[in-house]
């Protein structure tokens, strides 16, 4: 495609003609519904048609720059870079999961919306501009070139490389559940087929072709995500806007909890134990408790993933890509605009798909009614032959009670169309999406890592006289390897979706938080002190989470697996603190390069 | 007091104001959450499902604003 002035002063035409494409395409695969085209086929044409374009974006954005492959040229444009920091960010957990788990664990959960639009505010103003202005290609270059040292940069390179490799590791896990969901394939065969594609995004182009397909997978996402919930809130007759008619929905579904005794008809311990990992519906849809370990569960949360927000360095490292200081923060908050479009309509999905389950008055509306009905639902077999889905009539009445449907989570959006009577086509668009959610953010981190350990470990530690090209080689063998050992871990099935998200967080922010923003808000930060910082603040935070996770310690303060952060952060602030008043400031040049990243005029320091 | 000191003293008071009306989004309203569930209306379902994620953005959004005239007033900006 030849544009006149180029690829990049085209891009709202660009995008705005894939845009409708992409729409065509959708209304083309309802219409072949609609002559009677098998699901199985549409499911297949969605998934392949949508990697298919990925993939072409891929290889046309193919480069042998150091500076394109690295830091996609530094020229995206702050509103396309929030899109593709928001397809970067927005994970399988933010698709798949994150509805769901609202569904089943009402307000607490609300934390994790929280905690993760709120990080956004601490990146804006305390580093994606700094950064910036300092010019780096990666987070522990950064580290690196501010305290200086071969071990300071490894240190931030161990810290980066366990952080994503945690998160995409769920993310694999993530394309696979999708893929073998809706091209009927198994799930370790699945995971290969989404490594394949992930990789055709980013191997020729780097940062380059992983922001442009992070674009396109967003528009993917984002509608495949607000059709359905739409459809619903009209059909449902709530109103045309979801997000607003979500509150009167809300107040109906609290009536309905009266009705179903959610929150009082529990599990039996013999359903539960048939039913296994899935869960019933136990608690009230907004019951914000007023004790003090409640609260405190939701302040530790939304903490430790608001400080994970601003230290994960794929999310950062997107920063890097815009032509300038200003338009890194103005960038910040753009990405914040993409998330929130399906931040705020997570909620509202949780509550149309409730309301659709447990109101009697609809078709829908399974709960209280009888059994044997219940299990003749085409979605019922079709999710319960999966695992994902199970009916235990415990009490034998042959009605279903609200403690007699266990469910796992991640069918809330993967299975709502069905729920809720709509056609296939949008339960393969959904497919789709989230296929391009758990894509695009396995693709920024694995860029993430192979560029950590490419740049960092391999041109600075090891080989600094490699040339460009032998770089360039060395960091595309390397996100082979990285990915090959990411398929072959969630080939595994060790970790769950969510649990892996959060850990990640927590890594991240107790190993890097402090030192990142410290090394720009603290000049006297140096690096005896930030080594400390990281050091300990790992290792506290892995230690905590080994202890309560698999050694069987009671946690401290109600602080499980997914909050150890709030261990890590604080030892690594006081080693880092203390350390450094401990040992000598830093000298004039370092004091003379803080200075230079605190503003936005001038070359990048690292250019200069 | 220098042009880049006073550019820094200023870009501080900035950063602690953004930080106060975070925190307040944050963590403080949620901390009475169960108050504000007291009319007919789902308070603390809102707070958490729309209101806070609306004040980020904003708020982001302001402090660009913000930050970028203390860049100009110091000359300092790109």
């Amino acid at each position: 495609m030849k544009l006149e002035g180029g690829f990049i002063n085209n891009l709202s035409k660009v995008y705005g003609i894939y845009t409708l494409g992409f729409l065509g395409f959708v209304i083309l695969m309802a219409i072949l519904e609609q002559v009677g085209v098998s699901a199985d086929a549409i499911g297949w044409m969605f998934v392949g048609f949508t990697i298919a374009i990925y993939a072409l974006i891929g290889v046309l954005s193919r480069t042998m720059e150091s500076g394109q492959y690295y830091v996609a040229g530094r020229e995206v444009p702050a509103v396309f870079n929030g899109m593709a920091t928001a397809a970067d960010w927005m994970s399988g957990a933010s698709f798949i999961a994150m509805a769901g788990g609202i569904y089943l664990k009402g307000y607490p959960y609300m934390a994790f919306l929280v905690g993760w639009t709120g990080g956004y505010v601490l990146v804006a103003s305390l580093l994606a501009p700094y950064l910036r202005k300092f010019g780096c290609y990666t987070v522990p270059d950064f580290i690196g070139t501010r305290y200086g040292g071969n071990l300071a940069r490894l240190c931030a390179v161990i810290v980066l490389v366990v952080a994503s490799f945690t998160y995409v590791t769920a993310q694999i896990t993530g394309t696979g559940i999708v893929a073998s969901r809706a091209l009927n394939i198994p799930f370790n065969v699945a995971v290969w087929i989404g490594l394949a594609g992930i990789l055709f995004c980013s191997m020729l182009g780097g940062m380059r072709a992983v922001t442009w397909t992070q674009v396109a997978q967003y528009i993917v996402l984002i509608v495949a995500y607000l059709i359905p919930v739409f459809w619903m809130s009209n059909k449902l007759g709530y109103g045309l806007i979801p997000h607003f008619a979500q509150f009167d929905a809300v107040n109906r579904v609290q009536e309905l909890q009266q009705l179903h005794q959610v929150g009082t008809l529990l599990p039996t311990a013999e359903a539960q134990a048939e039913a296994g990992k899935l869960a019933a519906l136990k608690v009230g849809i907004n019951d914000a408790s007023d004790t003090l370990m409640a609260k405190w569960k939701f302040f530790t949360l939304v903490l430790c993933m608001m400080a994970g927000t601003a230290s994960l360095p794929h999310v950062l490292m997107r920063y890097f890509t815009t032509a300038s200081v200003k338009a890194a923060r103005q960038s910040v908050g753009w990405s914040l605009v993409f998330i929130c479009l399906l931040y705020l309509t997570a909620p509202a999905l949780a509550t149309f798909t409730k309301l659709s389950l447990l109101d009697p008055n609809l078709a829908t509306g399974i709960i209280g009614k009888s059994v044997a009905d219940a299990q003749a639902l085409d979605w019922v077999q079709k999710w319960s032959s999966v695992g994902f889905l199970k009916i235990v009539d415990g009490n034998g009445d042959g009605l279903l009670q609200i403690n007699e449907f266990f469910m796992k989570g991640d069918i809330v959006v993967l299975a709502t169309p069905e729920i809720a009577g709509l056609p296939y086509v949008i339960s393969g668009l959904v497919a789709a999406g989230g296929l391009a959610a758990a894509m695009s953010t396995a693709d920024g981190l694995l860029l993430a890592i192979a560029n950590a350990l490419s740049h960092d470990l391999y041109y600075k530690i090891i080989d600094p006289k490699a040339d460009t090209k032998t770089r360039l080689v060395v960091a595309r063998i390397l996100l082979v390897v990285v990915g090959a050992a990411g398929a072959w871990t969630a080939a595994q099935g060790l970790t769950g979706i969510l649990g892996a998200v959060a850990w990640a967080f927590c890594f991240a922010n107790s190993g890097l938080f402090f030192p990142l923003v410290l090394g720009v808000w603290w000049k006297r930060a140096n690096r005896a002190g930030a080594i400390a910082g990281m050091v300990g603040g790992f290792g506290a935070g892995a230690w905590y989470l080994y202890m309560v996770q698999f050694g069987g310690m009671t946690p401290w303060l109600g602080l499980d697996g997914l909050r150890f952060g709030m261990i890590g952060m604080p030892v690594s602030l006081i080693l880092m603190v203390v350390v450094s008043l401990a040992t000598e400031e830093p000298d004039a040049e370092t004091q003379k390069m803080v200075d230079e990243i605190r503003i936005p005029k001038g070359k990048a320091v690292l250019d200069a | 007091m220098s042009n880049a000191s006073n550019h820094w003293e200023k870009t501080k008071s900035l950063l602690f104001k953004t930080l106060a009306i975070w925190a307040v989004f944050a963590f403080v309203i949620h901390w009475f959450g169960a108050a504000l569930n007291s009319g007919s209306f789902p308070g603390s379902y809102f707070m958490a499902g729309m209101g806070s994620q609306l004040a980020f953005a904003i708020l982001i959004f302001w402090f660009v604003t913000r930050q970028g005239r203390i860049d100009d007033e110091h000359g300092v900006s790109e």
